[in-house]
C-alpha cells in the first residue's frame, strides 16, 4: 500500500514536470530565442566555427609550396606544428620576449595608472572628473597607427627623448629595435584601460575608512598602505589580468617599434600567415598558443594573487 | 613630515607623467604633420601644410580613407542594430541559456585580435570566400559588437518596464511600442554604441590586415604598410586627420549624451 502510494506520487510529479515543460515552450517563451537567433548565428558561423577551424588546422600537415598544386596543407593529423613551435628558435625569438614584455609593461602601467585612477575616484570636482574622463576616452579612441607613429618619432635616435637624455648628460639609447622601446609603447597603450578598471574599483571603497584612519593618527602614507591599497586589491587584480591579456596580443607596436629585431607572438602569426612563406597550419598553432598563453597566464596570475591575499589575511 | 612630502611629490610627478603620456601621443603626431621638412627633426622650426596637401593629393590614401569611413559606418549601423536587439532581449526576458549567450557575445573581447584575424583568414580560405569586402565588414562587426553591447546594455537594463506596459495597454502593438517608446528612451545608448562601433572598425588593424584585399585597403592597413619603410610626415598628416575625426565624434557624444556613457567599455 505504502509503496503504491509512493509510485503514484512519483507518477504525479513526472506529469507535473511534463506540464511545466509544455508551458515553458509556449510561443511567448520562444520569443527571446527567435530574437537572438540572428546574433547567435552570426557569432557561431563567424566566430566559433573559425576558431574551431583554426584549432583543427593547427594539427594539419603543412605542404611546402608546389608540393601539391593549389594546396597549402593536407588534413592528416600531426603534432609537428606544435613540436616546431617549442624549439629554441621560436621560444627565444617570440615566446620569451612576449612574456617579458607582458609582465614589464603591465607592472609599469599599473604603477603609473594607480595615482590617476585614485584622483579620478576621489575628486569632488565634477569638471575635473570630466576632463580626466575625456583624456582617457580620447586615448582609447586614438587608433594604433597614431600611437605607433608617435612612438616612432619620440623614441627615434635623434628623437625628442634622446635629445632630452643628451641634454641631461646621458648617452643616447637605442629604443627602437629593443624590448625597452616596445615595453614603453605597450605600457602607454595599457594606461587608459587600467585607469578605468582601477578607478571604478577605488570608487567602491568607502572614504570614511580613510578618514577614520587619519583621525586615529595615521599619516597619508600609512593610510594608503594600510587602508586604501589592501581594499583596492580586487581592482588591482582585474587590472593585472586586463593588462597581461592586452599586452600579450600586441601586433602593431612590436611590428613598428621592434624593427624586426624584437618580435612578439603576434608578429609570428602575422609572418607565417601573411609573410613571404605562408604556413597556415603553423600560424594556426601559433594562434592557439597565443590564446592559451594569454588566458592561462592572466588567470593564473590572478589566482596566485587571490590566494596570496587570503593567506595574508 | 618629510616622508609624506616626498610621497606627495612623487605621486604628483606620477600623475603629471601619466596624463602627459596620454595627451602627448596625438600631439606629437600633429606637430610632425605640420613640420616643413621630410626628416622629422623634432620640434620643427616652422609650420607647413605640405604634408596635408600630400595626403589629400594621394589618390590611393584618399580612396582608403573613403573605404575606411564607409566600412566603419556600415559596421556601426550593423553593430548598433544587432546590439539593440540583443540588449533589449537580454534586459527584458528571463530565459534558459541567457548566461551562455551573454558569454558568447562578450567572448571576442578576450579573443586576441591577431588570433581572430588568422582564424577568419583560415576559415574564409577554407570556404573559398578569399578576399571579399564582406569578409572585412563581418570581421570588424565581430570585434566591435562586444564593446557596443557593453555600452548599450545599461540603457536597456535601466529602462522602466511600466512605460512599455502603459503603451501596450493603450493599444500599441509590440512593434509600435518598440519603435515609439523604447528606442527614443535608449537613444543615448544607441549613439554611444554607434560611436564606439565606428571607432572600433575605423581604427582596427590587427583583424583587418588579415582580411583586406590588396586592392581595397583600409587606411590603418595602408599607413602601417607605409610605416614599415620609414618615417614620412604624410603618414603623420593622415594620422592627424583620423585623430580629428575621433575628436569630433567625442565632442558630439559629449554634447548629446555625455562622455560617461562611454565609460562602461572596460569592465573586467
Amino acid at each position: 500500500m505504502h509503496s503504491h502510494m509512493r509510485f503514484v506520487n512519483i507518477r504525479r510529479s513526472t506529469i507535473q514536470k511534463r506540464k511545466v515543460k509544455k508551458v515553458f515552450l509556449t510561443k511567448s517563451n520562444l520569443t527571446p530565442y527567435l530574437l537572438l537567433a540572428p546574433v547567435v548565428l552570426l557569432l557561431v558561423i563567424f566566430f566559433l566555427i573559425p576558431g574551431l577551424t583554426q584549432l583543427s588546422l593547427s594539427f594539419y600537415k603543412y605542404l611546402p609550396p608546389g608540393a601539391v598544386i593549389g594546396k597549402l596543407y593536407e588534413p592528416t593529423f600531426t603534432l609537428e606544428n606544435y613540436i616546431r613551435y617549442f624549439t629554441p628558435t621560436y621560444l627565444n625569438g617570440y615566446f620569451w620576449p612576449t612574456i617579458r614584455i607582458m609582465f614589464a609593461s603591465t607592472a609599469i602601467a599599473l604603477i603609473l595608472s594607480y595615482p590617476v585612477a585614485y584622483s579620478i575616484a576621489r575628486t569632488t570636482s565634477c569638471k575635473l572628473k570630466k576632463i580626466f574622463m575625456a583624456i582617457i576616452i580620447a586615448a582609447i579612441l586614438v587608433g594604433p597607427v597614431v600611437r605607433v607613429y608617435s612612438w616612432l618619432i619620440i623614441l627615434g635616435k635623434e628623437g625628442p627623448l634622446n635629445s632630452l637624455l643628451v641634454f641631461f648628460g646621458f648617452g643616447r639609447i637605442n629604443f627602437l629595435g629593443s624590448e625597452l622601446g616596445i615595453i614603453i609603447g605597450t605600457s602607454q597603450f595599457l594606461l587608459a584601460y587600467l585607469i578605468l578598471v582601477l578607478s571604478s574599483s577605488i570608487q567602491n571603497i568607502n572614504p570614511a575608512c580613510e578618514d577614520a584612519a587619519r583621525s586615529l593618527g595615521a599619516n597619508n602614507v600609512h593610510t594608503f598602505l594600510r587602508i586604501t591599497l589592501p581594499q583596492s586589491l580586487p581592482g588591482i587584480i582585474s587590472a593585472v589580468v586586463l593588462g597581461l591579456t592586452l599586452s600579450a596580443t600586441m601586433l602593431e607596436t612590436p611590428m613598428v617599434l621592434g624593427f624586426g629585431i624584437v618580435q612578439m607572438q603576434g608578429n609570428l602569426i602575422y609572418n607565417t600567415s601573411l609573410g613571404s612563406v605562408v604556413n597556415l597550419p603553423f600560424s594556426s598553432a601559433a594562434s592557439v598558443v597565443l590564446i592559451i598563453m594569454a588566458l592561462t597566464i592572466s588567470y593564473g596570475v590572478s589566482y596566485l594573487l587571490k590566494s596570496q591575499i587570503k593567506w595574508a589575511k | 613630515m618629510l616622508i609624506e612630502k616626498i610621497a606627495k611629490a612623487f605621486v604628483t610627478f606620477l600623475i603629471v607623467l601619466t596624463l602627459s603620456l596620454l595627451i602627448l601621443i596625438p600631439v606629437i603626431v600633429a606637430i610632425d604633420a605640420f613640420s616643413p621638412t621630410a626628416y622629422s627633426n623634432f620640434p620643427p622650426s616652422s609650420l607647413s601644410l605640405r604634408w596635408f596637401q600630400n595626403f589629400f593629393g594621394n589618390p590611393s590614401l584618399l580612396s582608403s580613407l573613403q573605404i575606411s569611413i564607409l566600412f566603419a559606418a556600415i559596421v556601426a549601423a550593423a553593430t548598433v542594430t544587432i546590439g539593440t536587439l540583443t540588449s533589449y532581449v537580454i534586459a527584458r526576458y528571463q530565459f534558459k541559456g541567457k548566461n551562455l549567450i551573454d558569454a558568447l557575445i562578450q567572448a571576442p573581447i578576450v579573443f586576441p585580435g591577431v588570433a581572430l584575424g588568422n582564424a577568419l583568414l583560415v576559415f574564409f580560405y577554407n570556404s573559398g570566400f578569399y578576399y571579399h569586402p564582406a569578409m572585412l565588414i563581418i570581421g570588424q562587426t565581430i570585434i566591435g559588437l562586444p564593446y557596443v553591447f557593453r555600452v548599450m546594455l545599461p540603457s536597456f537594463t535601466g529602462l522602466n518596464q511600466s512605460f512599455e506596459e502603459a503603451s501596450m495597454t493603450l493599444g500599441a502593438n509590440r512593434l509600435q511600442t518598440f519603435f515609439r517608446i523604447i528606442l527614443p528612451l535608449v537613444k543615448s545608448g544607441l549613439l554611444a554604441g554607434a560611436i564606439l562601433g565606428f571607432a572600433a572598425a575605423f581604427n582596427d588593424y590587427a583583424v583587418s590586415v588579415f582580411l583586406v584585399d590588396p586592392t581595397i585597403q583600409t587606411l590603418p592597413v595602408q599607413l602601417m604598410g607605409l610605416m614599415q619603410t620609414g618615417v614620412d610626415p604624410t603618414i603623420a598628416a593622415a594620422a592627424t586627420f583620423t585623430v580629428i575625426i575621433m575628436i569630433v565624434l567625442l565632442f558630439a557624444c559629449e554634447k548629446i549624451v555625455g562622455i560617461d556613457k562611454l565609460m562602461t567599455v572596460v569592465k573586467y
